[in-house]
C-alpha cells in the first residue's frame, strides 16, 4: 500500500516515523503484524495525541519510536529524528538519543522509578548525564527546581523513597526524571490512567505547561478522547494497527472525517446530561486480519464493497487533516451533521414509581484494618468512618469518590467479603452486620439477593472453566431442583447480548467487553434484588463502555433490580444513576439526586471532582 | 488454545521418555544378559565381545544392568514427585486460602522443614532404620514437600484475590467448593510443573542417597548405584559409569523440556504459572 505523505506540520519536525511496520513473532515461527503503514510526526512545541482502544497499536508505535519494544516484537520503517533518518529495525541507533533527544513516561510510575533510590537521585542521574561538570550542590539545587517545575514545592520529597510517595507524586517525580536531560520530545504513554481524576487533571495541566514553556514536542498516548482533545494540538486516531484519521484536535472534535472517530466521540459519556449512548457494536479486529481492507468496515454503517476490496489510503481531506475512509467524499457531510446534532436525551428519571422498599440500608458503618507490622507501630487504618446510605428497590444509586475513599470497602462489606468493625448493614431485609450469626437460610437468601459485577473483566471469570460452567454454577445457587439448566444458560447469554454458542467457550477466547457481559449474566442468574457494580466499565474501551452501560440500563428496566453503582467517573455516573453518594476519606460528604449534585454541588470536594472530570475542551487542563 | 507446532527438542524428549517408559514396564525382559550374572573372568571389560557396553567390576553386563535399572530409578523418583506434590497442594492451598492460624501453623512447619540439613537427616534416618529403598523415597518426600507447599501457597495467595474467587464467595460457595472447583483447576499447570521438577530432582537425589548407603541395597541395578560403584572403572570401562549417568541426565532433561512445553501449551491466560 502506498500511503500519501501525511500533512506536514507547519513547524519543524523533531520526531517522526514513515511507513512504520511493527510485527510480533508467533509460536509457529511466523510473524503477525501489529501496526502497518503508520506515518506520523511531532514538531517542536507541538502536542500530538495518539488515540485508540486497546489493541489498536498505539503503544507499540510509541515504543518503536524510542526503540524499546518487548522481546519478539520488531519494527521496520524509518524513524526521523532531528533531520536524520534512522532504521527502525535497529534499536541501537536510538540509544544515543534516548533521554536527551526522546524521553519516555509510562502509565505505572512504580515500574519506572527505582525502588531502592531516593526520588531526588533519580532526577539527578539524568542531570549528571547532561551536565557532567556540575557539582553535587549544583545538582541538588537543580533537582529542587525541577521538582518545583512539576508542581512539587516541598524540597524534602527529593530525599524520600518511591514507596513513601503517593501515586500522583510518583508520576510527577517520574515526569521530572524523564525531563531531566531536557529532551526535544517527550513520549507519555497513558501517564495519568492509573491516577484518580483530580490528580490526573493536575498532572495533565503540568505536562501541557512544561511542554509549552520549553517548546518541547509531546506525544501523548491515551485511550481517553477527552484527555487528547483537552491538551493536544493534533490527534492521530488509531484503529487495528493503522491511523484512520489525523488532524487538528479542534477539527476532529467539530467534524470527524472517519466513521470510527465519530463512533468514539458518540461513545463518550456526557457529564451534562443523560443521553442515549450509542457505542460501536462489535469489537476491534486483529491488525493481521484486516491488512487488505478497511479495518472498521464490519462495524461501519456506511461500509460498501469498496471498503473491503482494498485498504483505503490515508488521504488529505483538508489542509493538515487526513482520513482513511474510502467514502469520505460521499459521507463527510453526514458525519458532520451527525456530530452536530445532539444525541437523543434519555429519560432523566426512571418511569418506575418511587418505591419506599429498602433493599440496602447502611447505618454509621465503620471499618478498620489492622495496620502496621513487624517494625512499624500497630495502628489501625480506618477505611470507613461512619458511612450511612440506603438503596430503594429498583433504584440506581451511585457511589463516587477518588481511589482510597472507601467505595470498594463499602461494597465488599455488603457482599460479605469484609466484615464491618461497627455500625449496621441490612440487605434485602437481612441484617448482615455479623455474617457468622446468620442461619443457613438467611445466608442463602442474602447471597441470592445481592450479587456483584467487578471491575476487571480479565480476572472475574474462572480462566479454567467454560462460560457455560460458570453460569450453571450460579444458576444452581437459585434452586437446587432439576430444571433445564442449558436452556437457562442460553437465555441468560441472550439477555446480555451474547450468542448461546458462547457457553462452550473459555474466557480467554472472549474480549474484555464480552467477559463483562458474562459477569453480568452470572450476577443476574440468582435473580438478585441488588446488584453491586464496582467500576464495571472503567477497565473497558469507550466504545465498549457505552454498550455495557446501555446493557445495564436495559437490564434494570426489564428486571427492576436495584444498582449500587461505584465509579470514579462523574460522566459515567450521570448516564446511569438517579441518586448518588459522594465519598471522601471514608465518609459520605454529600448525597442527593445526581442532577442536583452535579448542577449545584454543596461540598467543596464534590466541586473539585466535577472540575477535574475530563472535558473535550482546550483549557480544561491549563 | 494457542496455535503452535511442537518444537523438535520436545519431540525428541518425548521419544526418549517413551523409550524409558518401555524399559520401566518390561525391564529385564529386554536385557541381552541376566543383569545379575557375574563373569569374574571378564571384569571391567571395555565394550565389545558380546557385551555392547562392556562389563562392570564383577563382570556383569552393563547394558543389561542399565535396562534393568530403569525401573528402580524412575519408579522411586515418580513416587517422590507424586507424594511431595500431593502434600504440597493440600497444605499449600489450605494455608494460602484460609490464611490466619491455619496458615501460621503450616508455614512454620514448612520453615522448619526447609531449615533442616537434608543430608544429615538422611544419614541419621538411615542409621536408625537401617536404610532401604522405601526409606529413601519417604525421606525425599518429606524433604521436597515443604518447597512445594511454599510455591503452591504463593500461587494460591495470588489467585484468591481475583474476581472469580470473590464472585464464587458472593454466590455463597463454601471454602471447600471454591478450592476444589475453582482454585485447583487453575493451579493444575503449576502443580504439574512442580511434579515434573520434583521428579527430575528426585532422580538425582535418589542417586546421592544410594551413594550414602540409604537407597537401594548393594548389588541392585539402580542407575544411581551403578554410577557410584563403577566410578573406579572409569579408565577400564568408562561406559559402565557414563552409561547410567547419561540415562539420568537425559531423563531429567527430557522431563523438564516436556514440562515447560506442557505449561506453555495448555495454560490459558490468567491461570497460575510457574
Amino acid at each position: 500500500m502506498i500511503s500519501t505523505q501525511l500533512p506536514s506540520p507547519v513547524r519543524e519536525e523533531r520526531l517522526g516515523a514513515s511507513q512504520l511496520e511493527v510485527s510480533i513473532a508467533t509460536h509457529a515461527g511466523a510473524t503477525e503484524p501489529l501496526v502497518s503503514g503508520v506515518s506520523l510526526s511531532v514538531a517542536a512545541g507541538e502536542a500530538v495525541a495518539v488515540v485508540g482502544e486497546s489493541g489498536s497499536g498505539k503503544t507499540m508505535t510509541a515504543r518503536s519510536l524510542v526503540g524499546l519494544l518487548p522481546p519478539g516484537v520488531r519494527a521496520d520503517g524509518v524513524i526521523h529524528f532531528d533531520g536524520r533518518d534512522l532504521d527502525a529495525a535497529d534499536p541501537r541507533n536510538r540509544e544515543p538519543i534516548r533521554g536527551r533527544g526522546i524521553s519516555l513516561v509510562l502509565q505505572d510510575p512504580h515500574t519506572m522509578l527505582n525502588p531502592l533510590a531516593r526520588a531526588g537521585s533519580q532526577i539527578a542521574d539524568g542531570l549528571a548525564l547532561a551536565h557532567p561538570d556540575w557539582s553535587k550542590a549544583r545538582l541538588r539545587e537543580d533537582v529542587i527546581a525541577r521538582l518545583a517545575e512539576v508542581g512539587i514545592r516541598d524540597a524534602s520529597v527529593a530525599d524520600r523513597y518511591v514507596f513513601q510517595l503517593s501515586g500522583g507524586m510518583k508520576q510527577r517525580v517520574a515526569i521530572a526524571a524523564a525531563l531531566a536531560q531536557d529532551p526535544d520530545v517527550l513520549i507519555a504513554d497513558e501517564p495519568t490512567s492509573a491516577l484518580d481524576v483530580i490528580t490526573q487533571r493536575d498532572i495533565l495541566a503540568k505536562l501541557r505547561e512544561v511542554q509549552q514553556q520549553r517548546g518541547m514536542g509531546l506525544l501523548l498516548v491515551t485511550h481517553d478522547l477527552r484527555v487528547a482533545f483537552s491538551i493536544c494540538d493534533r490527534v492521530a486516531v488509531f484503529y487495528a494497527g493503522r491511523i484512520v484519521e489525523c488532524g487538528p484536535a479542534r477539527a476532529i472534535d467539530a467534524a470527524p472525517r472517519h466513521p470510527y472517530s465519530l463512533g468514539l466521540l458518540a461513545s463518550e459519556p456526557d457529564l451534562e446530561r443523560r443521553v442515549r449512548l450509542s457505542g460501536i457494536p462489535g469489537s476491534v479486529p486483529r491488525a493481521a486480519d484486516v491488512l487488505d481492507r478497511c479495518g472498521f468496515a464490519d462495524r461501519c454503517p456506511w461500509s460498501t464493497e469498496r471498503c473491503t476490496a482494498a485498504a483505503p489510503p490515508l488521504d488529505e481531506v483538508a489542509p493538515g487533516h487526513a482520513s482513511a475512509c474510502a467514502r469520505i467524499a460521499e459521507i463527510g457531510a453526514e458525519l458532520e451533521r451527525r456530530r452536530r446534532e445532539p444525541a437523543p436525551p434519555e429519560l432523566e428519571v426512571d418511569p418506575r414509581p418511587a418505591s419506599t422498599d429498602l433493599v440496602c440500608e447502611v447505618a454509621d458503618a465503620r471499618k478498620a484494618f489492622a495496620g502496621g507490622g513487624l517494625l512499624r507501630p500497630r495502628r489501625p487504618v480506618v477505611a470507613l468512618d461512619g458511612v450511612s446510605l440506603e438503596v430503594r428497590a429498583g433504584e440506581c444509586v451511585g457511589l463516587v469518590g477518588a481511589s482510597g475513599s472507601g467505595k470498594t470497602t463499602t461494597a465488599r462489606c455488603l457482599l460479605g467479603l469484609e466484615q464491618l468493625t461497627s455500625g449496621r448493614a441490612v440487605v434485602t431485609g437481612i441484617d448482615i452486620t455479623r455474617p457468622r450469626a446468620l442461619s443457613r437460610r438467611e445466608r442463602d437468601a442474602w447471597r441470592r439477593g445481592v450479587q456483584a459485577v467487578f471491575q476487571d473483566p480479565y480476572t472475574s471469570l474462572n480462566p479454567a472453566r467454560s462460560i457455560g460452567w460458570t453460569l450453571r454454577e450460579a444458576l444452581t445457587r437459585r434452586h437446587r431442583a432439576q430444571r433445564d439448566v442449558d436452556a437457562e444458560v442460553a437465555s441468560l447469554l441472550e439477555r446480555v447480548g451474547l450468542p448461546a454458542a458462547y457457553a462452550a467457550r473459555r474466557p480467554a477466547a472472549l474480549s474484555g467487553g464480552q467477559r463483562q457481559r458474562v459477569a453480568i449474566a452470572r450476577a443476574l442468574a440468582t435473580e438478585p434484588r441488588l446488584l453491586i457494580c464496582d467500576e464495571p466499565v472503567s477497565a473497558l474501551d469507550v466504545s465498549v463502555q457505552a454498550e455495557i452501560l446501555a446493557l445495564l440500563r436495559r437490564v434494570q428496566h426489564e428486571t427492576g433490580v436495584a444498582y449500587l453503582f461505584i465509579t470514579h467517573d462523574l460522566a459515567v455516573l450521570r448516564q446511569i444513576a438517579t441518586r448518588a453518594y459522594v465519598m471522601h476519606e471514608g465518609t459520605v460528604v454529600e448525597h442527593g439526586p445526581v442532577e442536583q449534585l452535579l448542577a449545584e454541588p454543596r461540598h467543596a470536594y464534590t466541586r473539585r471532582l466535577i472540575e477535574a472530570t475530563p472535558r473535550a475542551e482546550q483549557g480544561w487542563a491549563g | 488454545m494457542k496455535r503452535s507446532t511442537t518444537p523438535m527438542s520436545v519431540r525428541v524428549a518425548l521419544g526418549f521418555l517413551v523409550v524409558v517408559a518401555i524399559l520401566v514396564v518390561l525391564g529385564g525382559l529386554l536385557a541381552p544378559h541376566d543383569p545379575r550374572a557375574q563373569d569374574l573372568n571378564l571384569v571391567g571389560a571395555p565394550p565389545g565381545d558380546g557385551h555392547l557396553l562392556g562389563t562392570d567390576n564383577l563382570g556383569r553386563d552393563v547394558l543389561s544392568r542399565i535396562i534393568a535399572g530403569a525401573r528402580p530409578a524412575v519408579v522411586g523418583a515418580a513416587l517422590v514427585a507424586v507424594g511431595a506434590v500431593l502434600v504440597g497442594t493440600l497444605l499449600g492451598t489450605l494455608a494460602g486460602f484460609k490464611r490466619g492460624r491455619v496458615d501460621a501453623v503450616i508455614s512454620r512447619i514448612v520453615d522448619v522443614g526447609i531449615a533442616v540439613p537434608a543430608v544429615l537427616v538422611a544419614m541419621v534416618v538411615a542409621g536408625v532404620t537401617g536404610g532401604g529403598y522405601a526409606i529413601a523415597v519417604a525421606i525425599l518426600i518429606v524433604l521436597f514437600a515443604p518447597y512445594d507447599v511454599r510455591f503452591i501457597r504463593a500461587a494460591t495467595l495470588e489467585q484468591r484475590g481475583r474476581g472469580y474467587i470473590e464472585a464464587a464467595r458472593t454466590l455463597g460457595r463454601s471454602d471447600r467448593a471454591i478450592i476444589v472447583r475453582h482454585l485447583l483447576p487453575n493451579l493444575r499447570p503449576l502443580v504439574l510443573t512442580y511434579a515434573l521438577l520434583d521428579f527430575a530432582y528426585a532422580l538425582v537425589a535418589l542417586t546421592s542417597l544410594s551413594f550414602l548407603g540409604v537407597g537401594s541395597p548393594p548389588g541392585s541395578s539402580d542407575w544411581g548405584r551403578m554410577l557410584g560403584e563403577n566410578l573406579s572403572l572409569l579408565t577400564l570401562n568408562a561406559a559402565a559409569t557414563l552409561g547410567p549417568a547419561l540415562m539420568l541426565i537425559l531423563t531429567a532433561t527430557s522431563i523438564n523440556l516436556v514440562g515447560d512445553w506442557i505449561q506453555d501449551r495448555f495454560t490459558d491466560d490468567g491461570m497460575a504459572r510457574a
